[in-house]
C-alpha cells in the first residue's frame, strides 16, 4: 500500500449500526410466526423420520412376497393390514416414502442448480446468447410433460437414478425462466455496476452478486419443486413406470391398492394417499411462507 | 384571515409487530383560508403521517388515538368512514409525492380526474368531462381538452404532477394537502409546479398544507411553517420570523446544515451528529436533546412545553436561541484553512489534466416495433469537452435527461462512447480493452446516489470494502482486512461495521460505506452522481462535509454530478451546465454562479429556492420574493433535439438565428466559456 494518510478521523462520528441481524434471521422471524409454515416443516420432519427412522424400530420384509397374507385387515401384527403381496402395509409405507422423498429432493436440486445457471447466464449475458438459450425452454416447455415422461420412463430402465434424472430433466425450465427474469432486474442494480467500475468481470458478477440476491427466489421455487416431483413420481408409479418391484413407492401402493376399491380394502389406499397428501401439502405450506417471508423482507426496506 | 383548519393535540399510533409508533405525537396546526402551511421535518418525523391523518388515509395498522381536527368548524375525526369519504376528494384535495405512481396507467387522465367529480358531486360524464377540462386548463395544461384523451404515459412528470393537481382541484376542495409535491421533479419543473400552487391558493381562496423536507421552497412560498421532529411540532411561526429568528435548537441546527449562495466554501457545513430517535420508543425529555450540543440536565428528563414568543411564534425548548445580546444563532462552524488549491485560475492550466474529454459523443439507438426497426437516434451527449486538473472538483449540472449521468458512466469507462475520446493518463480509455482498463480502473471510480441500491444487502460490510482490493488482487487477506478498517475509520464508521450487513445501517452510513469502497483503490478521480440527493439535510451536511475533507486529505478529484446547485457550489471549483447533452457554459463557480452567462445557467439559479440569510436581520427579506419563473416548458425530447442552439424553445431570448446557428463553446473570462448567442454578460476581452 502506498502513503496515503490511513488514519482515521478522531471517532467515528457515523455512529454504530443498529441492531438487527442478518437477512436470514429477519426472514426466519416472519417464517415462524407463519403458523402453517410451522405445521408444515413439523409434517416433513415427522414424515422424514416416519420413513427413515421407522424400519429400524418397526422390522418387516419388504423383498418377499407372501401370497398366505394377502390383503389382511388391520390387525395387531400387521397395524395397517396388508396388501395383495402379503407386504406389510405400514412398512411399505415406510419404504415408499423413502423414495418418494428421495427422488422429490434430488430432482428439485438438481432441477434447480441446472435451472439457476442456465437462467443467471441468459440473463447476465443477455442478446443472442439470452434469445437462443430461452428459446430452447420454450420448446422444451412446448412438450406435453407427461407424455415425454412416459416415453422416456419406457425406453429406459427405472430406477431411483433414472427417475430423479427423467422428473429433473422436466423441472429446471420453470426456475431457468425465474432466475432469467431475476437476474434480469438484477443486474442493472448499481452495486453491480460498482463491480464493474472496479474492474470485477462476468463470473464474479453472476456468482458473487447476482446469485447470492436471487437465492431467495431460488429457494421458493425449490420449495414448490419438490412438491411437484413426488407428485410426478407418483403418477409414473400409479401409471406402472415407476420402479419396478419389489421396490416401493407411494404411487405403486395406490394403483395396487385400486385395483380391490370394490373390496373395501381400504387399508391399501388410504394410507398411501394421505401420505402423498401430506407430504406435499407440507412442502406447498413451506413454499408458501418462505415466498411470504421475502415478500415482507422487501417490503420493509 | 378566517381559520380553516385547526388541528389540536392529533395523536396517531401505527402498530407493527415489534411495537407501538408513535408516528404523530400531540401535533397541532392552525391554517387560514388562502394560507400556505409549510410542515418541514426529516423523513420519520411524522409529517407525512400528520397530513395522512387529517384526511384518515392511515397505512394497515394505525389509527387516530386523540385530538381533533376540524374542518372549517366541521368535526372530522368523529366522522365515520362514509362521511370521512365525502370529505376527502370534495373538501380536502391531497397531491401525492411521485407523479409516476400516483396515477392510474390504463385509464385516460380525463376518466381520472372526471372520476372524483362523479363520486362527489353525482354529475354526468359529460358535465363531469367538461369539469375535468376546465380543471385541467386551470392548472396550466396547454391544450386541455385534447389532452382529456391521454394516457399517464404520454406526459411527462412535470404534466403528470398538474394532472395531480388537477384531480385534486376538481371538486373545488378547501383545503389541499401536497405532500412533497415536487420532490421527484426537476428545479425548473419544481418552481413552475410550485408557483401554480400559489397562484391557485390566491384564486381559489383555498388553504394548502405543504409537506416537505425542503427548507428553501417553505421560506420562498409559504406563509406559516411548522417543524416537526419525532412527531412533535418543535416551533411553529410566520416564516419571516422563523427563519430570521429561529429559537428551538433544532431548527437552528438544520438551518445551518443548508448549504447556501453566500457560504464560505472553505466552512464545514453543520451536521446534526447521530439519526431521529425510535418512535416506538421515544427519549425521555425533550427528543431532540440527545442530538443538541446545547442540551442540558433537564433537556433529558423534562419534556419542553410549546412556549409562546410572540403571538403565533412558539416553540419547545428549555434552552433556546438566545437573541437578547443580539448576537444571533450561536452555532460555532469550524473555519477551515482556505483553499489554495485549485482556485488559483493562473495555476491549474500548468499542470497536465487528470483526465481530458475531447468531443465526447454517446447515442443510443431507438428502436421501434416486433422487429427492432431502428426509429431514431438519442443523443444523450453530443459533442462535449473538458479537462480535469489533479484535485480539481467540477460540478455538473442540469436537469435529469440531459446526459449528466451518461457523461458520468463514460468517464469511469462503465459506457462506451460513440465517438470522442476520454484520455487518462495518457491513455485514451475508450479504445482501452477490458484488460488494459483494469489497472485504469484503480484511479476512476463512481459513488452511487441511492445507498440502499448500491450495497449488496447480502455482503457484509467488510466483504463489500474488500472487494475492490479482491478483484485488483492487491495486497494479502490480512493486508486487505486492515486497509477495510483503515477506510471505515476515514469515513467516520467504528470498525466493527465491517462484521453488519447493509441492512443494519442508515442512509447516510450506507453513503459512508459507498464512499468508503469508491476509495479503497485509492483513485486520483472520484465520478460521485448524486451523492447527496437521497439524503436528509441533516446527513447530507455530514456527507458533504466528509467528502471534502477526504478531498483535502486524499488530494483527490471529483466529478459531482448533482441537479442540486446548492450542493455543487458548496464543493466544487468550477462548475459545468449542460443541457440536452451539450455544454452550454463551464468556469470557475463563484463566475458561474453570481454572473452566469447561459439564460439557462440562469433559470437553473433562480429556480432553486434559497434560505435567507440568518445573519442578515432584515436586509433581502423582499429579495427571497420572486419573479415568474425563467423558463417555461420542459426539457425537449433528445432523440429529435432542437436545431441551432438546443435551449431555443425554452429561452426567453431566443431570435430567430438561434434555431439556424449553434453557438460554439466561447472564452468568457479565465476559464470561463459559455455558448450562447445573445448572452446575459458580455465576455471579457483578453481574459482579466
Amino acid at each position: 500500500m502506498t502513503g496515503t494518510d490511513l488514519t482515521a478521523l478522531s471517532a467515528p462520528v457515523g455512529g454504530e449500526p443498529s441492531a438487527g441481524g442478518g437477512l436470514w434471521r429477519t426472514l426466519g422471524q416472519t417464517f415462524t410466526a407463519n403458523r402453517l409454515a410451522v405445521l408444515g416443516v413439523g409434517l416433513i420432519v415427522g414424515i422424514a423420520l416416519f420413513c427413515f427412522l421407522g424400519p429400524l424400530v418397526y422390522h418387516t420384509d419388504q423383498v418377499y412376497t407372501n401370497l398366505a397374507a394377502a390383503s389382511l385387515p388391520p390387525s395387531a401384527a400387521h397395524p395397517l393390514g396388508t396388501d395383495h403381496l402379503g407386504y406389510d402395509e405400514l412398512g411399505r409405507l415406510m419404504a415408499g416414502g423413502q423414495s418418494s422423498l428421495e427422488v422429490g429432493l434430488a430432482a428439485a436440486v438438481m432441477a434447480s442448480a441446472v435451472g439457476v445457471l442456465w437462467g443467471a447466464l441468459a440473463g447476465y449475458v443477455g442478446g443472442v446468447l439470452d434469445t437462443v438459450m430461452m428459446r430452447i425452454v420454450d420448446v422444451v416447455l412446448s412438450i406435453p410433460v407427461l407424455f415425454m415422461l412416459l416415453f422416456i420412463a419406457t425406453i429406459i430402465p427405472p430406477t431411483l437414478g433414472t427417475m430423479i434424472a427423467i422428473i429433473a430433466l422436466f423441472a429446471w425450465l420453470i426456475p431457468a425462466r425465474l432466475v432469467r427474469g431475476e437476474v434480469l432486474s438484477l443486474r442493472s442494480r448499481e452495486y453491480v455496476q460498482a463491480v464493474r467500475v472496479m474492474g470485477g468481470g462476468g463470473g464474479r458478477i453472476v456468482l458473487r452478486h447476482l446469485i447470492p440476491n436471487a437465492i431467495g427466489v431460488i429457494v421458493v421455487q425449490a420449495t414448490f419443486a419438490v412438491a411437484d416431483s413426488i407428485l410426478i413420481f407418483a403418477v409414473l408409479s400409479y401409471l406402472g413406470f415407476g420402479l419396478s418391484a419389489p421396490a416401493a413407492s407411494w404411487g405403486e401402493m395406490l394403483s395396487s391398492g385400486t385395483a380391490y376399491l370394490y373390496d373395501g380394502y381400504w387399508w391399501q389406499i388410504y394410507p398411501p394417499g394421505v401420505a402423498i397428501l401430506l407430504i406435499v401439502l407440507a412442502f406447498n405450506f413451506v413454499g408458501d411462507a418462505l415466498r411470504d417471508a421475502l415478500d415482507v423482507r422487501l417490503r420493509q426496506r | 384571515m378566517r381559520s380553516l383548519l385547526e388541528v389540536s393535540d392529533l395523536r396517531t399510533d401505527i402498530r407493527q409487530r415489534r411495537g407501538t409508533v408513535h408516528a404523530v405525537d400531540g401535533v397541532s396546526l392552525t391554517l387560514g383560508e388562502g394560507q400556505i402551511l409549510g410542515l418541514v421535518g426529516e423523513s420519520g418525523s411524522g409529517k407525512t403521517m400528520t397530513g395522512m391523518s387529517i384526511v384518515r388515509l392511515l397505512p394497515s395498522g394505525g389509527r387516530l388515538v386523540g385530538g381533533s381536527v376540524t374542518l372549517a368548524g366541521q368535526e372530522l375525526t368523529t366522522l365515520d368512514a362514509h362521511a370521512m369519504r365525502r370529505v376527502r376528494g370534495n373538501e380536502i384535495g391531497v397531491v401525492f409525492q411521485d407523479p409516476m405512481t400516483s396515477l392510474n396507467p390504463t385509464m385516460t387522465i380525463g376518466q381520472q380526474i372526471a372520476e372524483s367529480v362523479q363520486c362527489h358531486r353525482g354529475v354526468s360524464r359529460s358535465a363531469a368531462r367538461a369539469r375535468a377540462a376546465e380543471t385541467l386548463g386551470l392548472v396550466g395544461m396547454p391544450h386541455a381538452t385534447q389532452r382529456l384523451d391521454n394516457y399517464p404515459h404520454q406526459l411527462s412528470g412535470g404534466m403528470r404532477q398538474r394532472v395531480m393537481i388537477a384531480m385534486a382541484l376538481a371538486c373545488e376542495p378547501k383545503l389541499l394537502i401536497a405532500d412533497e409535491p415536487t420532490t421527484a421533479l426537476d428545479a425548473t419543473i419544481s418552481e413552475q409546479v410550485l408557483e401554480l400552487l400559489d397562484d391557485l391558493r390566491t384564486r381559489l381562496g383555498m388553504g394548502i398544507l405543504l409537506i416537505t423536507h425542503d427548507l428553501g421552497v417553505i421560506a420562498r412560498y409559504a406563509d406559516q411553517v411548522a417543524v416537526m421532529y419525532a412527531g412533535r411540532i418543535v416551533e411553529t411561526g410566520p416564516v419571516g420570523l422563523l427563519f430570521r429568528r429561529m429559537r428551538h435548537r433544532y431548527t437552528e441546527a438544520l438551518m445551518a446544515a443548508v448549504p447556501r449562495r453566500d457560504q464560505d466554501t472553505g466552512t464545514d457545513l453543520y451536521s446534526i451528529p447521530g439519526r431521529p430517535p425510535d418512535l416506538s420508543d421515544p427519549p425521555p425529555g425533550c427528543r431532540f436533546s440527545p442530538r443538541c450540543r446545547f442540551a442540558q440536565q433537564d433537556c433529558r428528563t423534562l419534556d419542553p412545553p410549546l412556549t409562546i414568543v410572540t403571538p403565533g411564534h412558539q416553540h419547545a425548548c428549555w434552552h433556546p436561541v438566545d437573541y437578547r445580546d443580539d448576537t444571533g444563532p450561536t452555532l460555532q462552524l469550524t473555519e477551515r484553512s482556505a483553499r489554495n488549491r485549485a482556485l488559483d485560475p493562473q495555476i491549474r492550466p500548468l499542470t497536465t489534466p487528470l483526465v481530458e474529454v475531447r468531443d465526447l459523443v454517446k447515442e443510443y439507438p431507438v428502436t421501434a416495433g416486433v422487429f427492432h426497426r431502428r426509429a431514431g437516434t438519442l443523443s444523450a451527449v453530443a459533442g462535449v469537452s473538458f479537462s480535469l486538473a489533479p484535485g480539481e472538483t467540477l460540478g455538473l449540472v442540469g436537469e435529469s435527461g440531459c446526459g449528466k449521468s451518461t457523461l458520468g458512466r463514460l468517464l469511469v469507462a462503465l459506457e462506451k462512447p460513440t465517438s470522442g475520446s476520454v484520455i487518462v493518463g495518457g491513455q485514451d480509455i475508450t479504445v482501452a480493452s477490458a484488460h488494459e482498463l483494469r489497472p485504469i480502473r484503480r484511479d476512476l471510480q463512481l459513488m452511487f446516489q441511492d445507498p440502499y441500491a448500491s450495497l449488496d444487502p447480502r455482503m457484509r460490510v467488510g466483504a463489500i470494502l474488500r472487494e475492490p482490493l479482491a478483484i485488483q488482487r492487491i495486497g494479502r487477506r490480512q493486508d486487505q482486512d486492515r486497509r477495510v478498517g483503515a477506510l471505515l475509520g476515514q469515513v467516520g464508521l467504528p470498525a466493527s461495521a465491517a462484521q453488519y450487513y447493509p441492512h443494519e445501517f442508515s442512509g447516510g452510513q450506507r453513503q459512508r460505506i459507498g464512499l468508503a469502497r469508491a476509495l479503497a483503490l485509492e483513485p486520483k478521480l472520484v465520478v460521485a452522481d448524486e451523492p447527496v440527493s437521497a439524503l436528509d439535510v441533516s446527513i447530507q451536511a455530514q456527507i458533504l462535509n466528509l467528502m471534502r475533507e477526504l478531498r483535502e486529505r486524499l488530494g483527490l478529484s471529483y466529478l459531482i454530478i448533482s441537479h442540486d446547485l446548492a450542493v455543487v457550489r458548496y464543493l466544487a471549483d468550477r462548475i459545468a451546465v449542460m443541457y440536452l447533452g451539450k455544454l452550454v457554459e463551464i468556469g470557475p463557480a463563484t463566475q458561474v454562479s453570481e454572473h452566469p452567462a447561459h439564460p439557462y445557467t440562469e433559470a437553473l439559479l433562480r429556480a432553486v429556492p434559497e434560505l435567507p440569510s440568518p445573519s442578515g436581520a432584515t436586509d433581502g427579506a423582499t429579495a427571497v420574493g420572486r419573479a415568474r419563473p425563467l423558463v417555461s416548458g420542459e426539457l425537449p425530447s433528445a432523440i429529435n433535439p432542437p436545431s441551432g442552439c438546443r435551449f431555443r424553445t425554452r429561452c426567453p431570448r431566443a431570435q430567430p438565428l438561434c434555431a439556424e446557428v449553434e453557438p460554439p463553446l466561447r472564452p468568457w473570462g479565465p476559464h470561463h466559456l459559455a455558448a450562447c448567442h445573445f448572452p446575459l454578460t458580455q465576455p471579457a476581452s483578453g481574459g482579466a
